[in-house]
């Protein structure tokens, strides 16, 4: 067996992670990941993980919700044991006070290619995976994976710690300690191929939205195609510009290259402008996107991902909050974990999602056969 | 015209490192950057903005240009 779950809904973190550790049993972890509600003292949670997994490296965040094998919870933690056949080697870093203090992926990079004697620019994206989480509340997704990609080939694939929606204060967990205002990276060396998949539920139209002014820091946008961000958006979709926030979750904007689409979502309209889940760049032409059915769309996709790969045996996804509110809305939370179900997962709802940028409304996972 | 499309092209080439698998990873690398590389043609114009981004770019994956 590659990887072992399990998932705790108790509160007491001593009694949670005593029951993770039953249900992982003798099994030799090498990394433990785990994504935990805040609810779950975060002061404790980390060491008590640590303390259960004493000889693997641990890494995790707070969540908004968390996925295991077939199921989508609440108010839990969820984890999964990484074994030898998966981890050849792993290296965590965690960069904090990230809000304040630049260079820290360089330095993150550089401790990376010192512990395997491979610059990280040299280090080979066949051989090596990384995984991130960051702080949600921190607007820094973009700096971090932007400066990530600059220095390496190797694909990272994370997601941003969540809070369940108070949008107070996220958590990050790495080798027994907590961080706040902070984000770790893992750079993993596998045994086995791995590939990772990208997937939001949604459909270009060919409407196009040339941001011609933007606050790109505060993540706000004023102008579309020259005029007021939310007059030209009610254009787009075609309502009144009152009605322009309403249409948001189903109609985001994205950026499209080939067949990928990396979905930038509106979060409200004030003033005429337009506040976004990230930043969007002046003079960048998105498309107007149409919402589709989240769990046909991902169930095709990872079919047509495990087909490809000749089997999974472990994934960890990655899911938009906004994707789960939007299967809660819809009664589906059920349906979208059972897509799950042939396939030891481990995953959380995310405050956005890092795959070579940060993005929203899509569940990015890293897949290892 | 043409020497944007060089360098662009020059840019990718050297920051994939002979993995052809990189290459349109690292077009939607650019693309986050606000540079849209299949756009970039031996027509498109020379500007000094352009010109500019694509250095800045270079800089930025320590991507060492011939010109």
């Amino acid at each position: 067996m590659k990887v072992k779950t399990a998932y705790s809904t108790k509160k007491d973190t001593q009694a949670l992670t005593a029951e993770i550790k039953e249900q992982i049993g003798n099994f030799d972890a090498r990394l433990v990941v785990f994504f935990a509600s805040p609810d779950i003292e975060p002061s404790k949670i980390s060491a008590d993980m640590q303390n259960a997994f004493p000889a693997a490296s641990t890494m995790g965040c707070s969540s908004s919700g968390e996925i295991v094998t077939g199921k989508m919870l609440d108010k839990s933690v969820v984890a999964m044991a990484f074994g030898p056949e998966i981890i050849a080697n792993c290296k965590i870093e965690v960069l904090s006070g990230i809000k304040h203090n630049n260079g820290q992926v360089d330095s993150a990079m550089e401790s990376f290619g010192d512990y395997y004697g491979i610059p990280a620019s040299d280090l080979s994206p066949d051989e090596f995976i990384g995984m991130v989480l960051i702080d949600g509340l921190s607007l820094q997704e973009e700096n971090i994976n932007e400066r990530i990609g600059d220095l390496t080939n190797v694909t990272f694939i994370g997601g941003s710690a969540g809070d369940d929606l108070a949008f107070e204060q996220t958590y990050i967990y790495a080798n027994g300690e907590t961080y706040t205002e902070a984000a770790v990276l893992a750079l993993i060396k596998s045994n086995t191929p791995f590939d990772v998949l990208k997937t939001q539920s949604f459909e270009a139209t060919d409407k196009k939205a040339v941001v011609t002014k933007a606050d790109e820091p505060n993540r706000k946008v004023m102008e579309i195609n020259n005029k007021p961000a939310t007059e030209a958006y009610a254009e787009l979709v075609g309502v009144s510009e009152e009605k322009v926030g309403d249409t948001f979750f189903q109609h985001p904007i994205g950026l499209v290259f080939q067949d990928n689409i990396f979905v930038r979502s509106p979060q409200r309209a004030q003033d005429k402008n337009i506040h976004f889940y990230c930043s969007i760049k002046e003079g960048m032409e998105l498309n107007l996107l149409n919402s589709e059915d989240i769990v046909r769309f991902t169930r095709d996709a990872l079919e047509e991902k495990v087909d490809e790969m000749g089997g999974v045996s472990a994934i960890v996804n990655f899911n938009c909050i906004l994707r789960t509110l939007e299967l809660k809305d819809k009664g589906q939370t059920d349906q979208y974990g059972e897509i799950f179900n042939s396939f030891p997962t481990v995953g959380f709802s995310t405050y956005g999602e890092s795959y070579i940028g940060h993005i929203n409304q899509t569940a990015t996972m890293l897949l290892f056969k | 015209m043409g020497k944007a499309k060089q360098m662009i092209d020059e840019l990718i080439e050297k920051k994939a490192q002979g993995n052809s698998f990189q290459i349109n990873n690292i077009k939607m690398k650019l693309m986050f950057k606000g540079i849209i590389p299949d756009d970039i043609t031996e027509q498109t114009p020379d500007t000094d903005e352009l010109i500019s981004k694509i250095r800045e770019v270079a800089d930025q994956f320590n991507v060492t240009l011939s010109n």
